[in-house]
């Protein structure tokens, strides 16, 4: 008798081929010893599989555990933290599978495998994700119904596919449970140190910070315009202002939020909606010069939007601002006083410079126009600086003369704080590229910019943009046309003289947006969203348990009665059910087989009456005959037979 | 403690289902209404997990986990639907169940067909027997599928097989599926032949009279009408085909020397180890294949060989003295 709870080869080769699958986009991550352990473990359970070796005693388990639990502990300096959890978690399952004797360990190796396929998304969450997502579940059920098959060994087929039917009848039950299932506003616990890798601007800036980030072309947010999108140059993306310079950077003052904003706006507003994609930052991003802040959001004195809690996850805010303003009224002495700083000592030949400047134009207005013509006449803009030294704004205005946005903005701030008038950087992103498909207008990273305000006594902050004087283009036309191609993408979007390749990648970000909108940022609010679509307004967790519990049961109804009809169709035998396609193929050229009529009465009949049907139907009753009454009916038969009525035709 | 609890409750399923209709007509199908159906231990554990899952997806607000949750949770849902349609609708008919000797293991035999879909990893074990493990078949739609289960025959007599369950957890094993068949099988049982019996008692000639003709198959002596349970071999072919019809050619011999296997010369033995020591000598009576009579008390067998008259005197010394011979 065999024994159903033992692993056969073909199943431990599975589970090690599934183990393989889910732990794949870890590798990456892993420190390179983890992933050697976790393949010794494999092979060696591959080898014991193949072998019938015993499966290694529990002490040697217990002392590979422990010495990857110190190795951990020493690669990274502590023993909690997801980093270590998943890689714990990674390696525990490796042993579990190593050391698995019984059918009953090999279901709890691939349960295991479930957590993994799960910690696979605290990293990223996009649509191959989302398709890898629905691999891991295929595999692993694949060989959960590998080991379900007592008595015969399944071929690939029968593992394959009964795997494959599950996974996508349980598609309708996963929408209605992914949509109506009570969502929550904030997790329920933190772990402490749960800082990863971001990209974006951040509340420093030093030459090569934005340029460096610039070469990105990932998406920092998406905006939807509820009217026509405002022309490129007025979409100054405002995010962390920077006042302060420390040696070669420039930081943030710690501003206090406001209650109030105390600007005049000279436009009527605009109104739009951003959807921020997660940077673990609390910077939110709006046009110069937001109208209010979001709920969950302050202001603070210098007019930047900070998020109370860190973007962590895709984040969507309704704004307006006002393209027109009038900023900083009510600033005073000691305020501003702030934005006059510098340390002093560093760029000698800038601050005479500045001086110099300020004895000669004593307009501040006239000073920055002449600023702004000496940018003009003989800088460049290129993403490719050289290094700088240790009096880099110097160096940049007076040697090299070539920059980014940071190096122009620092500069320029620098000169005018030396020659006494107000002045700071301001960091975010400037213009976007409208999706034609969606109507949206994405920021990617790429777009990262720095620019400069002014303090004028009579006008408050003015936005005063030095690469704008380098290179116009710039600002009006956006980043590519200004630089030329950039990245490998951009090389062949711009190759491409059809635009076909461009219009595939708008397509691209179209899905990509859906994507993120239904199932990456669906949330609390999304789903109130949804719901009010279908007239439900105020929905509450009871009613929405009611509604899943209602659409889960209507769903599961509609899979089953769809599964089980098929056990109530009487199937004829396929021989029979081909015998009735030829006569039907027959009766529409008007030879009716009686019901009393048996194969060769009604072939002499078709004789008598249409002899030319009678000789290509004649094979076709014969084979019938044979496979029916003279005890034929192997495999092969059956299939000939089958495919003599397909090529059947009734001459006239 | 938990097996326990659900062995008990799936027995007492069983014995209301089958307070009325035992043993049922075959061929019975598993209808909708005969098939029960409960999560396994793997099953809850299952559901423990996906709990799990859904905790940590709502914690890191990952949707991607959500997704992968509730798709879990669909493809647990479907399995069940799944688990049920492999035992739905099978028809199953008991079949032919070989005797066997004491000590041996039997043989019930278990006819499975099937309307439509192919099933696999149907298992087949005794109800009442706790922890049983069972026997597994696939049953496809092209033939029949026979299973048979086996039995361990401890003594001699009428074997019955009990109630029966049919059970499947295949695709996931998440889910157990049943029902229960009783056709009121059984299997003969004979006596566990034993070999300290000796050499056949020829010299126990009862009697001794002279030379009286027994029916054999050594010369030719004349042919009369066929009768239902003569071998074809003694079937006169040629008589048919001259048209005479069904004749049947009766040899005659002069047997020697008569033997009697006899219960009542075993005296001082205890009956069990009696029918054993005759059952021996039936066997090794006929490997000599010389005719041989039977004399138990109350029943006398007449002198014969073949198959046919071995089956005869087995099933009665399986059945000798037991009240339930019908």
């Amino acid at each position: 008798m065999l024994n159903p709870g033992a692993l056969t080869l073909a199943n431990v080769t599975w589970l090690l081929a599934a183990m393989g699958f889910v732990i794949a986009p870890h590798v990456a991550r892993l420190p390179l010893w983890i992933s050697a352990v976790c393949l010794a473990a494999g092979a060696a359970r591959w080898w014991i599989a193949r072998h019938a070796l015993r499966t290694p005693p529990w002490w040697v388990m217990a002392l590979i555990a422990l010495a990857v639990a110190a190795g951990a502990r020493l690669e990274y300096g502590r023993i909690f933290g997801r980093e270590v959890g998943v890689t714990l978690l990674i390696v525990m399952l490796c042993l579990k599978v190593l050391e698995m004797r019984m059918k009953r360990d090999a279901i709890i190796a691939i349960f295991l495998g479930f957590f993994l396929a799960l910690t696979n998304f605290l990293y990223s969450q996009t649509m191959a994700m989302g398709a890898y997502m629905v691999g891991c579940a295929w595999i692993f059920i694949a060989t959960l119904v590998g080991f379900n098959r007592i008595g015969t060994e399944p071929t690939l087929r029968e593992r394959v596919v009964p795997a494959f039917w599950l996974v996508v009848q349980a598609v309708p039950l996963m929408l209605v449970l992914f949509f109506l299932f009570p969502r929550l506003s904030g997790p329920l616990w933190r772990m402490p140190g749960e800082d990863q890798a971001s990209t974006g601007l951040s509340d420093e800036m030093t030459p090569g910070d934005i340029s460096r980030l610039s070469q990105s072309e990932a998406v920092a947010f998406r905006v939807d315009f509820s009217s026509a999108v405002p022309q490129n140059e007025d979409l100054y993306w405002r995010g962390p202002v920077l006042g302060q310079q420390v040696g070669r950077s420039w930081r943030m003052y710690s501003e206090r939020p406001i209650a109030k904003l105390d600007y005049e706006p000279q436009s009527p507003p605009v109104a739009y909606r951003v959807t921020l994609q997660p940077n673990n930052k609390p910077w939110l991003f709006a046009l110069d010069m937001p109208a209010a802040a979001p709920p969950d959001a302050d202001f603070l004195g210098d007019y930047q939007l900070r998020s109370r809690t860190l973007v962590s996850n895709l984040k969507s805010y309704e704004m307006t601002s006002h393209l027109r303003y009038r900023a900083g009224a009510g600033q005073t002495e000691r305020a501003l006083s702030r934005f006059l700083q510098y340390t002093p000592g560093v760029n000698p030949r800038t601050l005479d410079y500045a001086r110099q400047l300020r004895a000669e134009y004593p307009d501040p207005k006239v000073l920055i126009e002449k600023l702004m013509a000496r940018y003009n006449s003989d800088f460049e803009y290129t993403l490719e600086p050289p290094r700088l030294g240790a009096n880099p704004v110097d160096e940049f205005l007076f040697d090299t003369k070539k920059g980014f946005c940071e190096h122009y903005a620092g500069s320029f701030v620098l000169v005018l704080r030396a020659a006494g008038i107000p002045a700071r950087v301001v960091t975010g992103y400037q213009g976007g590229e409208v999706n034609p498909i969606t109507r949206q207008l994405v920021v990617r990273q790429s777009e990262a910019h720095a620019w400069a305000e002014v303090w004028f006594d009579e006008l408050g902050w003015v936005r005063a943009d030095p690469t704008f004087a380098v290179s116009p283009l710039r600002i009006n036309r956006g980043m590519s046309e200004a630089l030329g191609p950039q990245g490998v993408l951009n090389n062949l979007i711009d190759a491409d003289k059809l635009g076909i390749l461009r219009q595939l990648a708008f397509s691209w970000d179209a899905v990509n947006s859906q994507w993120n909108r239904w199932v990456i940022g669906f949330n609390q609010d999304r789903q109130r969203n949804l719901l009010e679509a279908f007239g439900a307004f105020d929905v509450d967790w009871r009613d929405l348990a009611v509604a899943l519990i209602i659409g889960a049961m209507l769903t599961g109804g509609v899979v089953g009665l769809l599964l089980l009809v098929r056990l109530y169709q009487h199937r004829a035998e396929p021989v029979v059910a081909a015998y009735d396609r030829f006569c039907r193929k027959l009766a529409r050229s008007g030879l009716t087989r009686a019901p009393h009529e048996g194969p060769m009465d009604f072939l002499e009949r078709i004789r008598r009456e249409r002899p030319a049907t009678a000789t290509d139907a004649a094979p076709v009753f014969e084979a019938y005959v044979r496979l029916r009454y003279a005890g034929e009916g192997g495999r092969e038969q059956v299939a000939a037979f089958r495919s003599l009525v397909r090529r059947f035709r009734a001459a006239g | 403690m938990l097996a326990n609890l659900t062995f008990n409750l799936r027995q007492r399923i069983s014995d209301w289902i089958f307070r009325a209709r035992f043993p049922e007509q075959p061929p019975v199908i598993l209808s909708q209404r005969r098939i029960f159906i409960l999560p396994t231990r793997t099953g809850y554990f299952f559901a423990f997990v996906l709990l799990l899952l859904l905790i940590a997806s709502i914690n890191y607000n990952l949707s991607l986990g959500f997704l992968l949750t509730f798709l879990l949770a669909g493809i647990g849902s479907v399995s069940m639907l799944h688990t049920f349609r492999n035992l739905a609708r099978l028809s199953i008919s008991p079949g032919k169940s070989e005797p066997v000797f004491a000590g041996d293991t039997a043989h019930f035999r278990l006819v499975f067909s099937n309307p439509g879909l192919p099933r696999f990893a149907v298992g087949v074990k005794h109800a009442k027997i706790q922890g049983a493990i069972g026997e597994f078949a696939d049953v496809h739609d092209t033939a029949n599928t026979t299973i048979d289960l086996p039995a361990r025959a401890e003594r001699r007599g009428r074997l019955t097989c009990g109630r029966v369950e049919i059970f499947t957890e295949y695709p996931t094993g998440l889910f157990h599926a049943w029902s229960y068949v009783d056709f009121g099988a059984s299997c003969l049982v004979y006596p566990k032949p034993d070999s300290r019996a000796g050499v056949l008692p020829v010299d126990a000639h009862a009697g001794g009279t002279g030379n009286i003709p027994v029916s054999g198959d050594e010369e030719f002596q004349s042919l009369r009408a066929y009768r239902p349970g003569d071998t074809p071999r003694q079937i006169a072919w040629k008589a048919l085909a001259r048209g005479q019809g069904l004749l049947v050619k009766e040899f005659g011999s002069t047997a020697s020397s008569e033997l009697w296997l006899d219960y009542d010369s075993l005296q001082g033995l205890p009956m069990e180890e009696r029918l054993s020591r005759l059952t021996w000598w039936v066997m090794e009576a006929e490997r000599s294949q010389a005719p041989y009579g039977m004399k138990l008390p109350g029943k006398t067998l007449a002198p014969s060989s073949g198959s046919r008259h071995e089956a005869q005197c087995l099933e009665a010394l399986a059945l000798f003295g037991l009240a339930a011979d019908a």
